[in-house]
């Protein structure tokens, strides 16, 4: 009997003491501030500096603004909004972040490229989001000239030290077309397709830690092109009909090497019929031309050449040419109407650089 | 007296009658504003509106379509620079035209009156004037008047240039195709096409090859201004050998010619109507070629050559892969491996004996797949496999690189439940085995 009060009272005793031993509550103890005796010696400092630690990148895109559809290594169109998301968190508190710099640049064929504001507005993109007391302040540093527009910067507050920021711009008309390399690797955080735009996400902390990710995508090409008027002019035969200078313009939009030429049928027909004028009469001048080309090879190039491409306009939204003119040595016996043709201007773009 | 006073009479009655057919004449010709509708386009019923005013289109022939509520049968319009009607009328500043049993023109300059009678149209009291002005304005609009019987009822309007427009965007494309397969492709994004400007222009494409084979959709359609059109693409491919095929297409944005005016000339004139290309546009590169493989021509042949730039393989795994050659030739070749291991290289179902150089003979007509079966002998490194071809006196090296992991564990079918079951059987038997010892001890 003894014996078996003996085990009892120890199983107590050990189930008490491994309660006791697990419990985390008996560090908890309570006192009132205002009873306890203390003696001070204020003539000694404890400093205690906090140093902010690197941001952490948790996740990144690029995201079409409208619809939150990834363009991440992937093609973009100009005219679209598109935004950054940046899913960041600081070790402490958010406003250990300073600055988000997001840079792009048109990689040329070559991954060991980086940024460089001055190479152009269509060329490079320069997006900040400056952390000061009370509303961020979203800028865009680079393009001045237009070439790209900011769009709106939006907050949305995870925790006290993490955040999603999402910075949005809008590649205008002439910003660089990048048609990649073939396919697109996605592997995240790398550069690694050649004809695109590089971008570098930064997160700078208020200790001057900077974090960094890098990363790419595409343009599609565009081009458009419109005139002002038809070209009419008219003379006697034997003398020269010409379009007066200024009288047309041609507006134009590309975003990669381009050429301009124009060509017409090979005659004008006359209304009514009963005579032709063969474009062999037809000169043009302006924009590239030296002095006058003939339309009797067929084609004029107003931009370019038949061998190389008129270089990007690497500032710019839109190009115009104003200074064409069309002229036409009328023959003699030509009979008066009206001669009419088609006259194509073609736009063409490169599509290997 | 008294026949006189019925005379009298009568003539008053008539008179009055008469007075009032005119009256009621002249009341169905006016118009009250609110009473009529009138709608400017060039074509398609389509109306542009700038900066609160209708647009009219100098130069090519613009619809002026008037819907009068009351019975009309006469009408004239006049369209004029400013906001009243000039006192020195040219070809610069005043146009006019009417409807009276028929369509004139009230203004002629040169000869022209600036008027298609024979399509303008009077159907009830709709009047549709198809009209237009000479070449005039030089800047890119100026503020015109268009006037409804004399100022009865005047419309702001604004005259300007003719701009013919056409954009392309999103008309790049990599598509892929197995070799030797004939297939239906169809594109993963559409491509579009944009009028800016302020005519309607007929948008048609065509391709530098395989033209018949692609078919894209919205072509032959009539763009109107500020509209878009997307297009699909279809592509039925042949049996193509492996290879880059690049399919250039080309935009024609025209304006249609029924919208340009021809007037008599006194002597010989020449019009060159605006026509837009974008080239190339589609822009269509096609690999044929296996997925996830590189492909690569050799240089004045149509021999080419296909593999894997990157694989992953854990430590003692054995895996086989193919490579593909095609194209009209011998081949040599050598393969080697570095940090792994090649078991063997079958061309087909033949073992090649020696590794380090062998002959392949290829044609254009199917692929020869080339499989090499590798061993990961070393753990944790980057391994790699070499291939070096020889063909019209030109050595072409190529390289795949393998990631090589540790060794996965991959348990056997139903190993793991085994070890499990056995460890808690053997569990039950300790414990029942203890319960059993306690009982027998304590009987004692």
């Amino acid at each position: 009997m003894r014996k078996r009060l003996l085990v009892w009272f120890l199983a107590i005793a050990i189930v008490c003491a491994a309660f006791y031993i697990t419990d985390d509550r008996r560090f908890v103890v309570k006192a009132n501030p205002g009873n306890i005796e203390k003696a001070y010696e204020n003539n000694t400092y404890l400093n205690v500096t906090v140093i902010a630690g690197p941001a952490t990148i948790n996740s990144y895109d690029l995201r079409v603004a409208s619809t939150d559809v990834s363009k991440l290594n992937d093609m973009i169109d100009v005219g679209t909004e598109y935004k950054f998301v940046v899913n960041i968190t600081c070790p402490n508190t958010w406003k250990e972040v300073d600055y988000i710099n997001i840079t792009a640049w048109y990689d040329q064929g070559n991954e060991s490229s980086v940024y460089n504001g001055t190479a152009g507005g269509n060329l490079n993109m320069y997006l900040q989001y400056k952390n000061i007391t009370g509303t961020a302040e979203y800028n865009m540093l680079w393009p001045t000239g237009g070439e790209i527009a900011k769009g709106t910067m939006k907050e949305t507050v995870i925790n006290e030290s993490c955040y999603i920021i999402e910075m949005g711009f809008t590649p205008e008309y002439q910003v660089r077309s990048a048609s990649g390399d073939g396919s697109w690797n996605t592997t995240q955080n790398q550069t690694n397709d050649l004809k695109s735009w590089n971008f570098r996400i930064e997160v700078t902390t208020s200790s001057g830690n900077v974090t960094w990710i890098k990363d790419e995508f595409g343009v599609y090409r565009y081009c458009e092109i419109s005139v002002s008027s038809s070209v009419s002019a008219s003379a006697l035969p034997g003398h020269r009909a010409s379009t007066q200078i200024g009288a047309l313009t041609i507006n134009y939009k590309v975003n990669s090497p381009y050429k301009l030429n124009v060509t017409t049928n090979t005659t004008l027909q006359r209304i009514g019929g009963g005579d032709s004028i063969s474009r062999d009469y037809i000169n043009v001048s302006g924009g590239d031309i030296s002095g006058e080309d003939s339309l009797n090879d067929g084609v004029a190039y107003i931009e370019g050449s038949v061998g190389s491409y008129h270089a990007i306009h690497a500032s710019g939204t839109q190009e115009s040419i104003s200074d064409v003119q069309y002229y036409c040595d009328i023959p003699y016996g030509t009979l008066s109407g009206l001669y009419t043709s088609k006259l194509y201007y073609t736009l063409y773009l490169d599509t290997n650089s | 007296m008294l026949r006189l006073g019925y005379i009298v009479a009568v003539l008053v009655f008539f008179t009055l009658i008469f007075l009032n057919l005119s009256i009621l004449s002249i009341s169905s010709s006016t118009v009250e504003g609110g009473d009529v509708d009138v709608k400017i386009s060039v074509m398609g019923n389509k109306e542009l509106n700038k900066f609160g005013r209708k647009v009219f289109i100098m130069g090519v022939w613009n619809w002026v379509n008037l819907s009068f509520r009351s019975n009309t049968d006469r009408i004239e319009i006049a369209l004029y620079k400013g906001d009243s009607i000039p006192v020195n009328k040219n070809s610069n500043n005043y146009y006019s035209w009417s409807y009276d049993n028929g369509w004139n023109s009230l203004s002629i300059y040169n000869g022209n009156g600036y008027l298609d009678k024979e399509n303008c149209k009077k159907v009830g009291n709709n009047f549709s004037f198809r009209v237009t002005t000479d070449s005039l304005v030089k800047e890119d609009f100026d503020n015109w008047t268009l006037s409804v019987n004399n100022d009865e009822m005047k419309i702001p309007v604004i005259l300007e240039s003719p701009i013919r427009d056409l954009a392309v965007t999103s008309a790049d494309y990599n598509l892929r195709v197995d070799p030797f397969q004939e297939d239906i492709i169809y594109v993963d994004h559409n491509f579009i096409t944009i009028n800016n400007g302020n005519l309607p222009i007929r948008v048609n494409v065509s391709y530098d090859m395989f033209g018949d084979r692609i078919t894209t959709s919205n072509m032959e359609k009539l763009l109107y201004p500020n509209e878009t059109l997307e297009h699909s693409i279809k592509i039925k491919t042949l049996s193509w050998r492996p290879g880059r095929i690049q399919i250039k297409g080309a935009i024609e944005g025209l304006v249609p010619s029924s919208i340009i005016p021809s007037f008599i000339e006194s002597q010989p004139t020449i019009q060159l109507n605006t026509a837009y290309m974008a080239s190339p546009f589609p822009f269509i590169m096609l690999v044929v070629g296996h997925s996830n493989y590189e492909i690569k021509e050799i240089k004045n042949s149509d021999i080419t050559f296909q593999y894997k730039k990157e694989i992953k393989m854990s430590y003692g795994e054995i895996e086989n892969i193919t490579y593909y050659l095609c194209g009209n030739g011998e081949i040599n070749m050598s393969i080697y491996g570095e940090n792994i291991t090649i078991l063997n290289i079958k061309i087909g179902n033949n073992t090649v004996e020696n590794i380090s150089k062998f002959n392949v003979q290829s044609t254009n007509r199917s692929e020869v797949p080339i499989t090499i079966q590798l061993d990961a002998t070393r753990p944790n490194t980057t391994g790699y496999v070499f291939y070096t071809i020889w063909f019209n006196n030109h050595v072409y090296n190529y390289s795949t690189a393998i990631s090589i992991g540790p060794k996965v564990y991959k348990p056997k079918e139903n190993e793991s439940y085994v070890s499990t079951y056995l460890l808690v059987s053997i569990g039950f038997a300790l414990t029942f085995a203890y319960i059993l010892y306690s009982q027998f001890k304590h009987r004692r």
